[in-house]
């Protein structure tokens, strides 16, 4: 039988069967190391046994618990605003790399400015002749259904935008709620 | 007294803080002495309980019930507490000196351990210088008494590694007693030689 087996049973006597004890025992008349082994085990099992009380927190534990329930729920939602405004901050960038990278290697620079110019150019001849679209629908329309529909597009606008801040004004102060 | 736990459970599950800090008051005294036997400073076991319960509210919904209420909560406990001894182990690490003299003047070992007088011997100190994931299996196991296979569901060990690392950590207890014995005659030998009287 090899040594640690020895070591073994010296640590837990309590496994041992009665041959494995007699074995154990005959073993520690020639082994210093395994008979000082089983004796200080001993020492410390009965220290293990004898100290084993429970520590209790100050009174209050619960109360000190409950009372920062609030605030760290706050800070928790907080957290979890930050961690998605930074994923999404980040797929963003990634997109945004990927995008460039992308159109990189497939055009030359001087491909992609002719291109940047020219679709400059086309956004300003839409906004043109969306202009005279406009201009012409308001020479002919009537004046009575020219201000509800500036009224209502107006309001629509106002809005949107209205609650575009306030999704935002909420969204940093409080984060998304969740108990994970 | 189980259903009523059980009641409480599920509101808290459902919600209810009132029903989670009836809980807390009825485990607190198990995960504070976890805490407490693992960093062994009464502050820093408060914080930790504190936060223990906080971990276990954030993740209630998740508590499987085919587990002990309890065994859930000492997981997490002996989790966040090796964490939190190993972050104060890094923390000690200072950069102006070097890693291992730094790390070893920082380790309770038992010869530093037996100049502190009588107390050198307490089962406390002794258990103090295991490895932060042996200590919480000798604590799983003599202080709240739980078998090796509930062990290894607290610390998502095997059966197989907890009996292994019960068996370094009793064999390193009893030769850490030994050290701790022989520092502690030559100390007395020391103090008390006629040269030094």
């Amino acid at each position: 039988m090899n040594h640690q087996t020895y070591e073994k049973w010296a640590v837990t006597p309590e496994t041992r069967s009665k041959e494995e004890t007699k074995s154990f025992e005959h073993h520690c008349k020639e082994c210093e190391s395994c008979t000082k082994l089983a004796a200080n085990w001993d020492h410390i099992h009965t220290m293990l046994n004898e100290s084993t009380h429970m520590t209790t927190p100050k009174p209050g534990f619960a109360a000190r618990l409950q009372a920062s329930l609030p605030a760290r729920k706050e800070a928790e939602q907080k957290r979890q605003a930050q961690k998605l405004l930074w994923i999404l901050g980040l797929s963003f960038f990634v997109v945004l790399s990927t995008a460039l990278t992308y159109f990189y290697s497939v055009n030359t620079v001087n491909n992609l400015l002719s291109q940047l110019f020219t679709f400059g150019a086309e956004i300003m001849i839409f906004f043109e002749n969306f202009k005279i679209i406009v201009s012409t629908f308001a020479k002919f329309a009537p004046i009575q259904l020219m201000i509800p529909g500036f009224m209502v597009a107006g309001s629509a606008i106002l809005g949107l935008l209205i609650l575009w801040a306030i999704t935002l004004w909420q969204f940093s102060l409080q984060g998304e709620p969740t108990y994970e | 007294m189980e259903a009523e736990l059980q009641l409480r459970l599920n509101e808290a599950i459902q919600g209810n803080d009132d029903a989670f800090c009836r809980l807390v008051e009825h485990y607190q005294a198990g995960v504070y002495n976890l805490c407490y036997r693992m960093l062994g400073n009464r502050q820093e076991a408060e914080d930790a309980a504190q936060e223990v319960f906080w971990k276990a509210y954030k993740a209630l919904h998740r508590y499987d019930h085919e587990r002990s209420f309890q065994t859930w909560l000492l997981s997490i406990a002996s989790h966040y507490c090796i964490d939190q001894y190993r972050k104060r182990k890094l923390t000690l690490v200072s950069i102006d000196q070097p890693f291992e003299e730094t790390f070893q003047s920082n380790m309770p070992t038992p010869e530093k351990v037996i100049t502190q007088g009588e107390n050198a011997t307490s089962i406390e100190t002794l258990v103090a210088t295991l490895k932060p994931t042996d200590r919480a299996a000798v604590i799983l196991r003599y202080w709240y008494e739980m078998s090796e296979r509930e062990i290894a569901e607290s610390l998502q060990l095997s059966v197989s590694a907890v009996k292994s690392r019960l068996f370094r950590a009793r064999k390193q207890l009893a030769h850490n007693l030994e050290t701790a014995g022989n520092n502690s005659q030559r100390y007395e030998r020391e103090c008390y030689e006629p040269s030094n009287v």
